[in-house]
């Protein structure tokens, strides 16, 4: 097979759609997690509005009043919120490195998709997966870290001086700098993954160094095809974003509307993740396959 | 070896003075009148004169080259506020008034009556938000009632009376403010900013939300302490921070509760009298005195309640029952520690009917008799008491309403998904 980017963004794309019962198993996962998040703020909600005629406003238009009085008189209960969603975020990322798993070994063997396969997959590599989550979290805070520093350092050059467009620029600069480090930390540790997934490595550095590697020798490849996939991602938010400015807000009605319209989109994305490392696995198959010369007999 | 250290430390230093030139053309703060201030400005300085209103004033506006596309801007606002305080207090104003931007660096004089203000001006000022006028208005008022007034005290009527006016000349002139949130410290974003990390927004909504005059106001009250009263002496307040709410904030709200139950016009036209006080006339008694004579409404209790002392207030209707056949029930209570005297509705297909509670009961039932279909009871519809911590229980349904409560869930839950995807996504 000659590895190009068309290739490989078509056979990846056909993957998932051979593994489209595990897209909905990620959406389930991802649907369940937002829910615990959300009863507890629709009981809220639903105190402080189910007798209220500003219920009737809000259907109207947004009342900004109502939103800084509803955060006031509930202060203590939204404070709890952010440990609520952090709490819920850690278990998340654990299952989502289970599944991930599971998808590295299905589109590694793709005639093995099985509900079994896949969560045999997600078994046997969860603990490496988890070690390699632990080094990117390292890293990302350190990036984070990074990025913090040099705020303040760009603040304490800057402070009182009334140079805002230099001290912008150089802001903007920083958050450059930290999509980079970020899309960096992604790359290597989705690749590690990979690497880990198809050859069964056992040792975590090892196969760190090794995706870095292999990422140096395809670097414009690997790059491309990850940098396209992001923007398919990107693109599906673009659209939903400007048909969701069209979808009005009263009927309620058009909250069914509204709410098929963002699932889709929460689909897409989760569709998008798969693809990530849909693209990845057959980007580290093909490229590191072996070249077997042509053998020609002659025959007497 | 020594070399090697020297030259990053010498470049980082070099860099970071080439940042700071700015620094270099500030002065120090000895300018004591405007004259002064004219040697010091730079000479790259944009400098617009306009003359405007009946009564002409000569403004000039100093601003930095870079800042020339927010001038017409400026002088717009510096106009509508001078109209404003022309057409509705015409006290004494000045003949020329001069408004320095901060980013050349120079210090005003200290006298509070000089005709001078400097403005900060951000690097992107967006079109829909106003805080940015109301910022400048409230500095011009500010010189227009010391220029008045001259005196240095009390707080509610040398800053809490400008930060008024400048609320309700922004709302007169341009209309509530769309709610904005900064991404990287300086872009504006039309929407509300729910979760972030340091500058990075994780849950937001992008849209336009309209912040009603008052609101900027009530999010600072809520988000603070309320110690003491809008007539307590600020000395003898425990920080900085009560000195603010009781010298800004509370006056604001209190002067936004007056122009509904006294009208703006006779409010205004108060101000307008004891602001050219008498030198040695208690200020606070003057100043209700003068809205009294214009108001058929006893103002001794809500004066009681608002300015010299501190209250809660919070009222709520408990339920609505239909008691006979054309009867219905309305349980009112004061959950506050006080009240004003509040209009109690009652909502139905056809009508609404009303009735005055005036008495200082904490409860009370109010029966109304009606052939219609009724949706609602309510107390204070026209939302008068800025003070009333909770406009939602003002009102009772006869039937429940799911449709906001749903709607906002749905709009969290998907902002939920899509914040697991992101943050999960490490995984």
């Amino acid at each position: 097979m000659i590895v190009n980017i068309k290739n490989s963004l078509i056979i990846a794309t056909r993957q998932i759609y051979y593994n489209i019962k595990f897209l909905l198993l990620m959406w389930v996962s991802n649907s369940i997690g937002a829910l615990v998040l959300t009863i507890p703020v629709y009981y809220l909600l639903t105190e402080n509005l189910s007798r209220s005629l500003v219920s009737d406003r809000l259907a109207a238009g947004f009342d900004y009043l109502w939103f800084i009085q509803f955060s006031n008189l509930y202060k203590s209960n939204l404070e709890q919120l952010p440990y609520l969603i952090y709490s819920i975020v850690g278990v998340y990322t654990l299952v989502q490195t289970f599944f991930l798993g599971g998808l590295i070994s299905i589109f590694h063997l793709p005639k093995k998709n099985h509900m079994v396969d896949f969560f045999y997959g997600g078994v046997k590599f969860w603990l490496r997966f988890f070690k390699i989550l632990l080094i990117s979290l390292v890293l990302f805070a350190a990036a984070f870290i990074i990025n913090d520093l040099l705020g303040d350092l760009i603040s304490w050059a800057f402070e009182r001086t009334g140079n805002y467009m230099t001290d912008f620029i150089l802001r903007s600069l920083r958050y450059i700098i930290l999509i980079i480090l970020i899309g960096f930390v992604t790359i290597v540790s989705d690749y590690a993954k990979v690497h880990i997934g198809v050859t069964d490595d056992n040792k975590i550095f090892n196969s760190i160094k090794l995706s870095v590697l292999f990422i140096k020798h395809n670097f414009n490849i690997v790059f491309t095809v990850f940098f396209l996939v992001a923007v398919i991602g990107a693109l599906g938010a673009i659209v939903y974003n400007i048909i969701e400015i069209f979808i009005p807000r009263t009927p309620y009605y058009f909250l069914v509307l509204a709410f098929i319209l963002q699932q889709m989109l929460v689909i897409f994305r989760l569709a998008v993740r798969m693809l990530f490392y849909s693209t990845e696995v057959f980007l580290y198959k093909d490229l590191n396959a072996d070249f077997i010369e042509p053998v020609i007999v002659e025959k007497v | 070896m020594r070399n090697f250290t020297f030259i990053p430390a010498f470049v980082v230093f070099v860099l970071l003075s080439a940042f700071n030139l700015s620094f270099l053309s500030s002065f120090p703060d000895d300018s004591t009148t405007v004259q002064n201030i004219e040697f010091k400005i730079p000479e790259d300085a944009l400098k617009i004169e306009k003359i405007i209103g009946d009564r002409p004033i000569k403004i000039s506006l100093y601003l930095s080259p870079n800042e020339k596309e927010y001038s017409e801007r400026i002088l717009s606002c510096i106009e509508h506020t001078f109209h404003f305080l022309e057409s509705n207090l015409s006290l004494n104003s000045f003949d020329e008034f001069y408004v320095y931007s901060s980013s050349l660096g120079l210090t005003l004089p200290q006298d509070k009556t000089a005709n001078s203000v400097l403005v900060d001006i951000d690097l992107f000022i967006p079109d829909r938000n106003f805080a940015f006028e109301r910022g400048l208005s409230a500095k011009i008022c500010e010189r227009y009632i010391a220029n008045n007034f001259g005196r240095d005290n009390p707080y509610w009527v040398v800053k809490g009376i400008p930060y008024y006016l400048a609320s309700r000349i922004v709302q007169d002139t341009y209309g509530s403010s769309s709610k904005v949130f900064q991404f990287v410290r300086y872009v504006p974003v039309y929407g509300m900013l729910l979760q972030h990390y340091n500058e990075i927004p994780i849950i937001y909504t992008v849209g336009s939300f309209e912040e009603p005059i008052g609101t900027a106001c009530l999010e600072t009250y809520y988000n603070s302490n309320k110690i003491g009263s809008i007539n307590d002496d600020p000395v003898l307040l425990p920080d900085e921070n009560s000195i603010f709410i009781n010298g800004v904030i509370k006056p604001e709200l209190m002067f936004l509760t007056l122009e509904k139950i006294v009208g703006k016009e006779n409010l205004l036209n108060a101000f307008s009298k004891f602001l050219i006080i008498e030198p040695d006339s208690a200020v606070a008694e003057v100043f209700w005195n003068s809205l009294q004579e214009n108001s058929s409404y006893d103002l001794s209790t809500f004066k009681e309640n608002f300015f010299y002392t501190n209250q809660t207030f919070d009222d709520k209707i408990i339920s609505l029952k239909q008691t006979g056949e054309f009867k219905y029930d309305v349980l009112v209570e004061r959950l506050g520690s006080k009240s004003i005297d509040q209009d109690v509705v009652l909502i139905t297909e056809n009508d609404t009917l009303w009735q005055k509670w005036n008495s200082s009961n904490n409860w009370k039932t109010f029966s109304f008799i009606t052939k219609d279909k009724v949706i609602a009871a309510e107390i204070d519809p026209y939302r008068k008491n800025y003070f009333d911590i909770n406009f939602t229980n003002n009102s009772y349904t006869i039937e429940p309403r799911y449709g906001a409560s749903l709607s906002i869930a749905v709009r969290w839950y998907f902002w939920i998904q899509n914040a697991l995807m992101i943050i999960g996504s490490i995984g």
